[in-house]
C-alpha cells in the first residue's frame, strides 16, 4: 500500500471516528430533551444549549418556588398555633394550683414542639437553595458541552464530515396528538391508557 | 445601628435565593430588608438608601458581589457597611480574595438558618 493509500486510510477511519462522536454528542442532546417537561428541540442539529438550561433553570425556580410558598403556609399555621399555645398558657394560670401546674408544663411542652417545627422549616427553607446551587451547575455544564458542540462540528465540517453521514437516530414512537412531546400528568395519562389498551386487545 | 431594626440590602440574581434570605431573616427578627438582583442595582440603591448590612451572592450578572464589595469598600460613604458574602464560591482564592477585598464575613451555600444567624451575630458585634 503507497504513503497515500496509507494516509487515505488514516483519514477515512479519523472522519468515521469523528461522524460517530457527532452523533455520540448529538444523542446525548436528545437524552437530555427528553427529560425536559415543557420544551422539545428539533433535533436534526445539534441544538442551542443555553434554551436548554433557560428550561430547565426555569422548572428547578417554579420547583423551589412552590415548595417555598408550601413552607411559608406551615410557617403561618406554627405561627397561629404558637398563638394559640399562648393564649391556653394565660388561661392555665387561672386553674387551681394543682391543675395550673400540670397544664403549664403541657403548654411548655408544645411550646418547645412549636419552637422545634419552626427551625425545622427555616432548614427546609434554606435547603431550598438547590435551585440556586443546581443552576449554576448547569450553567457550567452546559457552557463546557457547548465548547465541545463547536470544537466537533467545527472539526467535522473541516474534514468534510456531511449530515448525511451522521446515522438517523430511533424515531420515536408519537402517541400524544401526533407530536412526540410530553408536557405534563395528561399526556402520561392517555400514554399508559393507550398502552394498556393495546396490551388488552 | 447595628440591631434588629437595622436596615438590610439582600442582593441575588437567583429570586429564590433572595426569596430564602428574607425568610430567614424575618424569622430572625430583621424585618426591614431590601433586595437587588445584581451588584450593579445593588450599588444604586445603597447609595442614599441608608442601609445598615449587606448580603451578597457572589456570582451575578453585571456586576459580581466581589466587584460590589470592592465598590463600597471604595465609597466614602458605604465604607464601613459590613457585608456578609452568601455564596456557592468555596474555593480557598475566593475566600482569601473576599477577605483582601474587606469582606464582614463569609457563608457558603446551601447554608442553615443558625449558619446565617451566627455570622450576622459575629458581625454585630465586631461593629459594636
Amino acid at each position: 500500500m503507497s504513503e497515500n493509500n496509507k494516509l487515505m486510510v488514516t483519514f477515512d477511519k479519523f472522519k468515521s471516528e469523528l461522524a460517530g462522536l457527532a452523533q455520540y454528542v448529538d444523542d446525548a442532546r436528545k437524552g437530555i430533551d427528553d427529560i425536559e417537561s415543557a420544551f422539545q428541540m428539533s433535533s436534526e442539529k445539534f441544538p442551542e444549549a443555553s434554551g436548554q438550561l433557560s428550561m430547565v433553570s426555569g422548572d428547578l425556580e417554579n420547583a423551589a418556588n412552590n415548595i417555598m410558598e408550601l413552607i411559608e403556609n406551615l410557617v403561618d399555621e406554627n405561627d397561629k398555633s404558637k398563638a394559640l399555645v399562648d393564649e391556653l398558657s394565660a388561661l392555665a394560670q387561672k386553674l387551681p394550683e394543682e391543675d395550673a401546674k400540670t397544664a403549664g408544663g403541657l403548654t411548655e411542652k408544645l411550646d418547645a414542639v412549636n419552637t422545634s417545627m419552626k427551625t425545622i422549616m427555616m432548614d427546609m427553607f434554606a435547603n431550598t437553595s438547590f435551585h440556586d446551587l443546581s443552576g449554576q451547575k448547569l450553567k457550567k455544564v452546559i457552557s463546557t458541552l457547548g465548547t465541545v458542540e463547536a470544537k466537533i462540528l467545527e472539526m467535522a465540517c473541516n474534514v468534510g464530515v456531511t449530515t448525511s453521514e451522521l446515522a438517523p437516530s430511533d424515531e420515536k414512537p408519537s402517541y400524544a396528538d401526533g407530536k412526540s412531546e410530553m408536557h405534563g400528568q395528561g399526556d402520561v395519562d392517555k400514554i399508559l391508557n393507550d398502552l394498556m389498551q393495546k396490551n388488552l386487545s | 445601628m447595628l440591631d434588629q431594626n437595622m436596615k438590610i440590602l439582600v442582593v441575588d440574581d437567583f429570586s429564590t435565593m433572595r426569596r430564602i434570605i428574607k425568610n430567614i431573616l424575618k424569622e430572625l427578627g430583621y424585618t426591614n430588608v431590601d433586595e437587588a438582583d445584581d451588584g450593579s442595582t445593588g450599588l444604586e440603591k445603597l447609595k442614599g438608601g441608608n442601609f445598615d448590612f449587606v448580603v451578597t451572592d457572589w456570582n451575578m450578572p453585571n456586576m459580581p458581589g466581589i466587584d460590589l464589595l470592592k465598590a463600597i469598600r471604595s465609597d466614602g460613604d458605604l465604607k464601613k457597611l459590613p457585608v456578609l458574602m452568601v455564596t456557592a464560591e468555596a474555593a480557598k482564592e475566593n475566600i482569601v480574595e473576599a477577605v483582601e477585598a474587606g469582606v464582614s464575613n463569609y457563608i457558603v451555600k446551601p447554608f442553615t438558618a443558625a449558619a446565617l444567624k451566627e455570622r450576622i451575630d459575629l458581625i454585630i458585634e465586631k461593629y459594636k
